[in-house]
């Protein structure tokens, strides 16, 4: 097939990693081509945001726009764990700026078009088909939407930035499904929540703006949780079940609403949080089996980055951070890599240790029960992080029933003789009597 | 104090997310946050570059980060014998 376009790096995929690599590598004066099959804003999951991700806007250079938006800041976590209840502040871990709750659909499209600004070529609409990998000239077929032929294009690079689509693992086949951890998740949007503030007082919804949320976590069943994200305008709430529960519980219901309301309303605090409030913005969301990661992140002319290269659980709130490192990290390959062509299985082996150290410290922390196989590397990776950032580590993970493997990969660290976490004896309905008179 | 711990240390001074002061050679950057998942990135790029090496994989461990006499000390490690 004859090739109608030359580029140095195509990149598949908008949200944050992708528009991450994009602009960076645009800003080193690389042709950039980033295509996404959707047209931007558009809704994804994936709304809490750790104050680690300033770092990563201020890099791009995005955070007076993303100040501007006025996204919900929130000052850290409540979760209900059984019998606990307890609270981590981000202020506690030498951090000066808020967590952010955000409308994915518009951080994602601000950092889109900050790419584009940043000189990338970004076109939306458009498909990837026919990937060829090879290294120096990998090739691409860009479908536009509702049309069958494509023009052909040429990279010096691809990065898969294609998130839960992980289009390059599974055209290798080497998307793994994790089969001990199939959850699936629920997820739907609500008018008029209350919302828990800092220590565990409830508040009516208008008080979003001038007193900071919490993200709510609680407990569902053994292994399953569930997510209270107040935003703007509405409060997401989402419920993350292993499938097998899900299968045995459901059939119960006539419809998924049904079931995912009956859940949402039994959960412990959720349940008297969404008393008053409706579902609105059109039900229920569903995705599943979205714990997975690719057993192959990089090879000859290709990277595969963010959600794409693998995914493990939701509650601790780091996918997007994790996407924006990778990202970074994705443009920094990159450009090693174009510059230095000679040296690309050793700097590809650098790219794929860090993908995988990242992933498995993620696993491990998150997933309950895992026998890591290979305790020694997310150890080894462990050790990377500043004292703060291994102070929330293990504080968020004590907030759960989550921590034992995080304790056994930190072995011969010294973990917090005191999580820094704040034990709450319940939650403290008086701010809304307040405000109901 | 030898010359490259000398050019890591200010090299670090020049880094904008989290400079600190008195930096020495014995000086735990990655407990301090100094040395974050990203300026360990372009530390790499800047110590391949100015002394001409290669860093490979297996020497990407934390240990290796730790403080500038440890950088020093892998810089050294990897440099090419000058004729």
């Amino acid at each position: 097939m004859p090739i109608d376009r030359h580029v140095d790096v195509l990149v598949v995929g908008g949200g944050p990693a992708g528009s991450t690599a994009a602009t960076q590598l645009a800003k080193q004066g690389y042709d950039v081509l980033l295509v996404d099959k959707q047209h931007h804003p558009r809704e994804t999951v994936g709304e809490s945001l750790l104050p680690s991700a300033w770092k990563y806007f201020d890099l791009l250079g995005v955070t007076d726009a993303v100040v501007a938006h006025g996204f919900i800041r929130k000052a850290g976590g409540i979760v209900a764990w059984g019998d606990q209840l307890s609270q981590i502040a981000f202020r506690d871990f030498e951090y000066t700026r808020p967590g952010l709750h955000v409308e994915r659909d518009a951080l994602d499209a601000l950092l889109l078009r900050h790419a584009a600004a940043s000189g990338a070529r970004v076109e939306e609409g458009v498909r990837a088909d026919a990937i060829m990998t090879s290294e120096g000239h990998n090739e691409a077929t860009l479908i536009r939407q509702g049309e069958t032929g494509g023009e052909r294009v040429r990279a010096r690079l691809l990065i898969d930035a294609s998130g839960q689509a992980s289009v390059m693992a599974r055209q290798l086949g080497t998307r793994q499904v994790n089969p001990e951890y199939r959850f699936i998740a629920l997820w739907g949007y609500f008018a008029d929540s209350l919302y828990m503030a800092s220590g565990g007082t409830v508040r009516p919804f208008a008080d979003v703006r001038t007193h900071p949320p919490m993200t709510f976590v609680s407990r569902l069943g053994e292994w399953g949780w569930s997510w209270h994200i107040p935003l703007k305008e509405m409060t997401s709430v989402g419920l993350v079940i292993p499938i097998d529960d899900y299968k045995r519980d459901s059939g119960r219901f006539a419809t998924l609403e049904a079931y995912f309301l009956s859940v949402c309303h039994q959960a412990a605090h959720l349940g008297q949080l969404l008393a008053g409030a409706t579902l609105v913005n059109g039900g229920i969301r569903v995705m599943r089996d979205f714990s997975y990661v690719s057993d192959v992140v990089a090879g000859p002319g290709f990277m595969i980055t963010g959600d794409a290269a693998g995914f493990v659980d939701p509650i601790f709130s780091i996918g997007v951070v994790m996407a924006l490192y990778s990202g970074q990290l994705s443009a920094w390959t990159a450009d090693r890599l174009l510059r230095q062509p000679d040296r690309a299985e050793a700097i590809r082996a650098m790219f794929a240790h860090q993908m995988r150290g990242r992933y498995r410290l993620a696993h491990t922390m998150a997933l309950p029960g895992v026998e890591s196989a290979s305790s020694e590397a997310p150890g080894a990776y462990f050790d990377f992080f500043s004292d703060a950032e291994k102070q929330l580590m293990w504080s968020a993970a004590s907030m759960t029933t989550r921590s034992a493997n995080l304790s056994r990969i930190s072995e011969g660290q010294e973990p917090p003789a005191k999580p820094r976490r704040l034990d709450l004896a319940g939650i403290d309905f008086n701010q809304l009597a307040l405000a109901g008179n | 104090m030898d010359i490259v711990t000398d050019r890591v240390i200010v090299w670090l001074g020049g880094i904008a997310t989290r400079p600190i002061a008195n930096v020495t050679a014995d000086t735990d950057l990655l407990d301090a946050g100094v040395l974050d998942s990203i300026e360990i990135l372009n530390l790499i790029s800047y110590i391949e570059e100015v002394f001409n090496i290669a860093v490979p994989v297996d020497e990407f461990v934390p240990d290796n980060f730790r403080t500038p006499g440890a950088i020093a000390a892998l810089v050294g490690r990897l440099r090419e014998p000058t004729a």
